[in-house]
């Protein structure tokens, strides 16, 4: 059965139970210090991967921002000077031609003579 | 330990968010420049267009009464009388839009040139207005026409305004 388990966790058993002895004492402080620097690196790894990728993801994200507000700016009026101006011009074209119509009645033969 | 690497974390977190600060400050900065944009593209083109704007409102924001005036003004210009028979109030294009539009019945009799005359007035109204249906009848004798040559008219006008008018 211990012929499965690996010689480091037979090492690291055999030093917590022989704990209170000063040689089995430091193995096991030397493994305390190995792990904390294992976890270090493990968190120093995952922040490095983290904060790249946050950078990544703003650099790339910044540029659709700003490329959003740039076209958003530029929107359609309500009031097109273009629409209105014609508007009037036919409305004033109707006033032109009703003073015309009134003072040059239409000459249509009375279809019933 | 703890605490160094609790500085570390400190110090990322201070860097994120001092820099998503100052991205959304960007980013605010960025709209309000665009808003105060079209605000003045607004103002420009509201000082552009102020006189027509005005034209066209002292047109188009006719009561009822003033569209009366207008079709009875065609009486005084063909000397025929006019009856104004119905008159119906719809709005134009759902309840967004300010438009809306009156219908009338009008009736005139009179000689043929002077019903044609009325007619072709009312199509050039100066108004906003739409001419629909016209309908020329000569009257006979037994029909309390006057003469043979007696005719009568029956037109639609629909005329369209701003004015605050019920819609029925």
């Amino acid at each position: 059965m211990k012929k499965w388990i690996p010689k480091g966790l037979i090492r690291i058993w055999d030093a917590w139970r022989y704990r209170h002895e000063p040689e089995q004492l430091r193995v096991l402080a030397n493994i305390y210090w190995r792990a904390i620097l294992l976890v270090a690196a493990v968190i120093f790894v995952s922040i490095a991967s983290y904060g790249g990728s946050k950078l990544l993801e703003v650099l790339n994200g910044g540029k659709d921002s700003s490329a959003l507000l740039l076209s958003g700016g530029g929107g359609p009026l309500l009031l097109n000077p273009k629409d209105l101006q014609e508007t009037v011009d036919n409305l004033e074209a109707r006033r032109t031609q009703y003073e015309f119509l009134a003072k040059n009645p239409p000459r249509i033969a009375d279809p019933s003579r | 330990m703890i605490i160094v690497w609790s500085g570390v974390g400190y110090f990322a977190w201070a860097i994120s968010s001092a820099e998503a600060g100052g991205l959304s400050q960007i980013v605010s900065m960025e709209q309000e420049s665009a808003e105060y944009t079209a605000v003045l593209r607004q103002r420009a083109v509201a000082r552009e267009t102020k006189e027509a704007r005005a034209t066209l409102e002292n047109i188009a924001d006719a009561d009822v009464v003033q569209m009366l005036e207008t079709i009875e003004a065609v009486a005084e210009e063909t000397r025929i009388p006019i009856q104004v028979g119905q008159g119906l109030s719809v709005s134009t294009s759902g309840s967004v839009s300010p438009v809306r539009s009156v219908s009338f019945i009008v009736e005139a009799q009179g000689t043929f040139a002077q019903v044609v005359h009325t007619a072709a007035l009312l199509e050039s109204l100066p108004a906003p207005a739409s001419f629909g249906e016209l309908q020329l009848e000569r009257l006979s004798s037994a029909s309390g026409g006057s003469g043979q040559n007696t005719w009568r008219m029956v037109a639609r006008v629909r005329i369209f305004t701003t004015a605050d008018i019920p819609v029925i």
